[in-house]
């Protein structure tokens, strides 16, 4: 069974048609090449696939793609502006809170959602806010140092 | 004045340069904005789908692999078995002992045996379940200690006892260590096998072109070079018709630095189906691709003299290998050649025994071979250290090398800088005013981290 989906995506509406037992990740990814959005498991485990859905953190291998029909969805390929790196992006990039990348998506977006409901979190916040997230490089260390960084930034601006 | 002074030398554009300067990452911004291609992520429109079946058995053999049904399902482009391959493959060259399909037999829960290419998930799997496959069950070892019973079938006909190698060693005298020593003490350390965990799981994207007889595979691969061989080795073809590509690579810590089955699979089915293949693994496949840290005992025995002085080391390591080569050989070698290079030890005795199991093939993993020995190693360090009385920094410091030198087994070590590591811990932890005093359930505690040469051009003994 298919039907048409229309949802906002990274602020643009899109319609288009999508079986029903289509994961949101897999329309992401296979359908509209939006590959930036990762899989790292066999189903909500690593928060590589991490999305955001009216501005909340999502697992996009554990949310079908019809249950987000008229929401708001933003993934990574959304997040530069006017072409700029987000501030989160430099973060990342700056301190070395990227090292293979793989999971540097879902990181990013998971710790977007934190600063848009909490601009200035502590360590301890953003710790527990990326803690559906895996990493297998970095340590974490320089992760928490980016997300530190971008709030600074934030906070300055 | 073109030479540099102090720090930093910033060129005609102001942007400082050289050895110590600060530079973004190449990729960096590719990899923040979800730019960067992993092998996953590669356009693969019209590829057809791959699927593995994979044995539901630990040890059979195989008696029949009926692909007819499956063959002809609409949509089905190709299924191949064992038959599509018959050259062993294998990182080490005299240790070739795996086939991309099973060939007559299955040796862990998991061993490819069939696999398919498909123009939907939906049909691939339908062809998955249309295999039908006989076996007769083989008893199944999953400890060394089973594998080694005297009445255990070989895994491989070529290895009686299912030891894949043994390796002994002495440098040195190392009774007449142990003699000399004031204390001498002995203890065995069980050590979990461990799995990489990379966080992008296996992918492969195989383009066969049909009109030329070419091979174009993407793949995850840390060993590019080493896929290349392999793929002409396994497809028999002219390695001047292959090409692999590996792009944007989501971690790997070992897993991926030898040829894995998937990949040649992957190659197999594009040929078969005159086509391009895309294989995504799944986590479990990659648990089972495996690859790991092998599961390890290690009887190790120190001789020390009153003041701390190391005087013989004998260690027996055993190693659960899994049901097939792989880097074998090299890890249970390494497990012992690397007991040198950090500490000056005037004895050292090595037993090693790699041992075929019922498992997926244990190989390379960070700190290749070497972790399991070193904890033993300062573990026991640190308790007979503290059974004379003697501060775990200060007997470290009493077994320093002094570089250069080459160590009893012929390993060159050119520069050290253990003894500056060991001031520089020893102050920022505290150690003189801290240990002994974070309360209940803390500590501070110290030891080496396993040695490791990151490139051996040399042999090794
Ligand atoms: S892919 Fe791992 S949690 Fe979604
Ligand atoms: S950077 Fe590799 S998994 Fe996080």
């Amino acid at each position: 069974m298919k039907s048409i989906l229309s949802l906002t995506l990274n602020g643009r509406l899109r319609e288009d048609v999508v079986p029903h037992n289509t994961l949101l990740l897999d329309y992401l990814r296979d359908g509209l090449q939006l590959t930036g959005t990762k899989r790292g498991c066999d189903g909500g485990e690593c928060g590589a696939c991490t999305v955001l859905v009216d501005g909340q953190p999502r697992l996009a291998c554990s949310t079908l793609a019809h249950g987000v029909a008229g929401r708001h969805v933003e993934t990574i390929e959304g997040m530069r502006r006017s072409g700029r790196l987000d501030r989160l992006q430099r973060a990342f990039h700056e301190n070395l809170g990227t090292q293979c990348g793989f999971c540097t998506p879902g990181m990013v977006m998971a710790a977007e959602a934190l600063l848009r409901s909490n601009p200035t979190p502590d360590r301890e916040t953003i710790r527990s806010a990326l803690a559906g997230n895996l990493c297998r490089c970095t340590g974490y260390v320089k992760i928490l140092d980016a997300v530190e960084a971008a709030a600074r930034e934030e906070a300055s601006a | 004045m073109n030479a540099p002074q102090s720090g930093l030398q910033a060129s005609r554009t102001g942007v400082a340069h050289g050895v110590g300067a600060r530079l973004p990452l190449i990729d960096g911004v590719d990899k923040v904005t979800g730019a960067a291609r992993y092998t996953a992520d590669l356009p693969a429109a019209g590829a057809f789908v791959g699927r593995i079946l994979r044995s539901r058995w630990a040890h059979a053999e195989l008696l029949e692999v009926d692909v007819t049904a499956a063959r002809a399902l609409p949509g089905v482009q190709a299924v191949i078995t064992g038959e599509a391959c018959d050259m062993p493959f294998g990182v080490i060259p005299i240790a070739q002992n795996e086939f991309p399909l099973a060939r007559g037999r299955v040796r862990y829960y998991g061993d490819p045996i069939a696999a398919v290419a498909a123009v939907d998930d939906a049909t691939a799997d339908a062809a998955l379940a249309a295999i039908r496959v006989r076996v007769r069950e083989l008893p199944a070892y999953f400890t060394p200690t089973a594998a080694r019973a005297p009445d255990a079938i070989p895994l491989h006909d070529n290895k009686p006892g299912n030891i894949e190698r043994e390796v002994h060693d002495e440098f040195g005298d190392a009774e007449a260590g142990f003699s000399a020593a004031d204390l001498v003490r002995e203890e065995t350390y069980d050590c979990a096998e461990v799995h990489h965990a990379m966080m992008e799981p296996n992918a492969a994207l195989a383009a066969w072109d049909a009109e030329r007889g070419h091979l174009t595979l993407h793949s995850v691969t840390q060993v590019p070079y080493y896929v290349h061989l392999t793929l002409a080795r396994c497809m028999r073809m002219d390695p001047a018709h292959i090409r692999v590509i590996k792009p944007f690579v989501g971690g790997g810590f070992g897993h991926r630095t030898e040829t894995l089955n998937f990949e040649v699979i992957c190659a197999l089915l594009a040929r078969a189906a005159r086509g391009t293949v895309r294989l995504l693994q799944t986590r479990e496949e990659c648990f089972l691709a495996h690859r790991g840290r092998p599961q390890t005992q290690i009887r190790m025995k120190l001789g020390l003299t009153r003041d701390g002085r190391v005087t013989a080391c004998h260690a027996e390591v055993v190693q659960r290998g899994g049901a097939y080569g792989g880097y074998g050989l090299v890890t249970i070698l390494y497990a012992g050649a690397m007991l040198n290079g950090l500490y000056d030890i005037p004895a050292v005795k090595y037993d090693g025994y790699r041992v075929y199991t019922n498992t997926p093939a244990c190989g390379a993993m960070r700190g290749h071979g070497t972790v399991n020995t070193r904890f033993a190693f300062e573990s026991l360090l640190d308790t007979m250290a503290a059974e004379l009385e003697l501060d775990p920094i200060t007997v470290r410091r009493r077994n320093l090398l002094k570089a250069p030198t080459d160590t009893i087994n012929g390993l060159k070590v050119l520069s050290y800088g253990l003894p500056q590591c060991l001031d520089r811990v020893e102050e920022a932890s505290g150690w003189r005013t801290r240990r002994g005093k974070l309360g209940k359930g803390r500590g501070l505690g110290m030891a080496f981290p396993p040695s490791r040469c990151t490139g051996t051009a040399n042999p090794m003994r």
